[in-house]
């Protein structure tokens, strides 16, 4: 009995403590391992800041705003105004002339009514090219021919296209085939294609005496030519893309992705239209709210600059392809009918009949030197010269302080010579870019002073571009 | 109270080289945390601009230059806080320190710095015998990277745009004696804190672990 109750107090005690250990562990988990305790605070509370304090650390995290990641949107900068204004008396108000274009040598060609005249953009001198004798004729198009610039076509009202040699100031020939005026120019390679009220397109090889080699049929209307491939010397039309409603001056292939044309739509239209070239689909349109007059594709980066009529007369550039408007460029007062850009694709210049034709940094710092994307290959030619090639162009450079580690890029560098295509288009089609550029430095063997290139029998174009100054040339 | 320091105070005798260890006493080393309290506490309310800097002057402390309060009544409330804060820590009855940033527009709690006290068993079974031994150059040089920290919290912590007002809370044991003066508060927790670990000091009696938690948006936008 006495034993039993003994036993009886032991287990009660064991389940006690046993409830208590319960307890604790339980108290343990729930209350995340802290011990029982009172929060207390100081019944009178310590003074507030005085009324109107501003936390005085407000500068330090708004000047660190800026470089917050999340509103971080980094695009080069673009400037809205103009970088040059030149005038431009009695350019034509006609929506279906294209008389401005900018070749490859650095000149603009625009017409002004019955004079062409050429403004040399890297020297800013102005020359009176030629001038259509007739007192009712004047100039309708003019078009640079690819890669060298060294001819000019011109198109006139009296339906005449003519072939300039601007360098000899000469004209070189003059091309008839159709019956009214020539509105349209446009170069592949020795082709030209010439578009005319007459509704035709006639392609011209410039090199035989018996030039007309195509017509294209099927317009109705005034035609309009953008680079038309000599592939599509088709006599009728491959598709017919015929959703704009209104006329289409604006074309232009882009640069970037086969096959895609954007065209743009006149005052009834104010679209913006892509379509696939290959099967005549139509990609994207937009409406733009004003005529399109011009397009003109970046060629650096996917971006379109479109010119626009009434009532802005503005130049739009737009993101390709999601189109979203990067950038309006206000300045003209009347209808932007002409775009060219320059050859570098740096700047873009306008013609509008306000009289003025106004240059702008559109695509200043997009690719160019920062990022060449044509470099092929690049480096040492010898021990003394660096030579460098990109797909139209080699180059030499020799260090004006001795060797270290000099680059193109750095300008301890001076280059020395330029190897460039001057021959005619036809001959140089497959030429440059497969020369291998240790060929050219047999040609022109680096243990030669610098100083003595222009003697270098340069029969095959070698250039003198600058002389290194002799008293830093270290060789 | 702290006036007859000596007895138990770091005993930076002549006799004894800084660089010695010290023998370090429950009451020497409340008197180096509550200090350090003071300081960190001075600290964050000029650093994260809760109250004008024309509050504070400079002093060098640690070997750093700081800032502490001159404003009449923050001075006040201060040391009374500390007051008590002392004397909680002598009975080894302080758990918690926590300084709370509540913004007054949106009445929200925006921060909340937390210093856990943590004392030796030994040291709070044993309050008039226990010694320990740390030189007081380590513990200078702990306090010293902890008020760094402090200083440092502008550049993650999010701006306290608008005016803010502070508190501080002490987490006690049940049993502690409770002036008048004391009245029990809520803990004022942030839900769905940011939570930064500090560094902590030892006196080797009392371990200091340092925590900020701090809400990522601003009040009203969350």
């Amino acid at each position: 009995m006495g034993e039993d109750g003994m036993e009886k107090v032991s287990k009660q005690e064991a389940s006690m403590v046993q409830k208590k250990e319960y307890h604790q562990a339980l108290e343990a988990q729930l209350l995340d391992g802290e011990k029982e305790h009172r929060v207390l605070a100081f019944r009178n509370k310590a003074p507030l800041p005085k009324e109107g304090f501003q936390n005085h650390l407000q500068v330090l995290y708004t000047q660190n705003k800026g470089t917050a990641p999340s509103s971080l949107r980094s695009y080069r900068h673009i400037p809205s105004a103009p970088e040059r204004i030149l005038d431009a008396p009695d350019l034509l108000d006609d929506y279906y002339l294209n008389i401005m274009d900018w070749g490859a040598s650095n000149v603009l060609a625009i017409a002004l009514t019955q004079t062409l005249y050429l403004w040399n953009a890297a020297t800013g001198d102005i020359t009176e090219l030629m001038s259509v004798p007739d007192a009712d004729d004047y100039i309708t198009s003019v078009s640079w021919i690819q890669d060298t610039g060294s001819h000019l076509a011109i198109g006139t009202a009296s339906a005449q296209t003519q072939l300039w040699d601007v360098a000899a100031q000469k004209q070189v020939r003059s091309m008839n085939g159709h019956s009214a005026r020539v509105s349209a120019l446009a170069w592949k390679r020795h082709i030209l294609s010439s578009g005319s009220r007459d509704a035709t397109i006639v392609h011209h090889d410039v090199r035989v005496q018996n030039h007309h080699v195509a017509t294209l049929l099927g317009h109705e209307q005034e035609a309009s030519t953008s680079g038309i491939g000599g592939r599509s010397q088709t006599f009728s039309p491959r598709h017919r893309l015929a959703e704009h409603q209104a006329a289409v001056k604006a074309l232009a292939w882009c640069p970037f992705e086969r096959n895609v044309l954007a065209t743009g739509g006149g005052t009834a239209d104010r679209c913006i239209k892509f379509w696939n070239g290959a099967n005549g689909a139509l990609l994207n349109s937009i409406d733009t709210g004003s005529q399109v007059c011009s397009l003109l594709w970046s060629k650096h980066e996917k971006e379109l600059l479109s010119s626009h009529g009434f009532s802005e007369n503005q130049l739009c550039l737009w993101k390709y392809p999601s189109m979203v408007k990067l950038k309006e460029l206000t300045g003209h007062t009347s209808r932007v009918l002409h775009l060219a850009q320059s050859p570098d694709g740096a700047s873009v210049v306008s013609a509008a009949p306000d009289e003025t034709i106004r240059f702008w940094n559109v695509f200043a710092g997009a690719g160019g030197e920062r990022r060449r994307k044509d470099l092929l290959w690049e480096g040492w030619e010898s021990r003394s010269c660096l030579g460098r090639c990109t797909s139209d162009r080699y180059e030499l450079y020799v260090p004006c302080h001795g060797l270290g580690d000099a680059s193109p890029r750095f300008p301890s560098v001076r280059l020395v010579a330029a190897k460039v295509s001057t021959a005619p288009p036809h001959a140089t089609e497959c030429c440059f870019p497969l020369l291998p550029p240790l060929s050219i430095s047999l040609l022109l063997p680096c243990h030669i002073p610098p100083h003595t290139l222009s003697s270098v029998p340069s029969e095959d174009c070698i250039l003198m571009h600058e002389l290194p100054p002799p008293k830093t040339h270290v060789v | 109270m702290s006036f007859a320091v000596p007895a138990g105070g770091i005993s930076s005798t002549p006799a004894v080289p800084a660089a010695d260890n010290s023998v370090i006493t429950l009451r020497g080393s409340t008197d180096i945390v509550v200090e350090f309290f003071e300081h960190a506490i001075t600290c964050i309310l000029y650093q994260r601009g809760i109250y004008p800097p024309e509050d504070f002057e400079r002093k060098t402390k640690y070997g750093l230059a700081l800032h502490v309060a001159r404003e009449e009544g923050l001075v006040t409330y201060l040391k009374n806080v500390l007051e008590q804060l002392r004397q909680w820590l002598t009975s080894s009855n302080v758990q918690k320190l926590v300084v709370v940033v509540t913004g007054m527009e949106s009445q929200a709690v925006l921060e909340r710095w937390v210093f856990s006290v943590d004392t030796a068993q030994e040291a709070a079974t044993n309050p008039q015998g226990y010694q320990a031994q740390k030189s007081q150059k380590e513990i200078t040089s702990e306090i010293a990277a902890i008020i760094r920290q402090i200083t440092c919290s502008v550049s993650f912590m999010p701006l306290l745009a608008e005016r803010c007002s502070f508190d501080l809370l002490v987490y006690t044991d049940k049993d502690v004696l409770v002036p008048a003066t004391w009245e029990d508060s809520d803990p004022r927790l942030i839900q769905q804190a940011e939570e930064v670990r500090l560094r902590s000091v030892n006196t080797k009696v009392h371990k200091v672990d340092t925590m900020v938690a701090y809400r990522m948006e601003p009040a009203g936008q969350g």
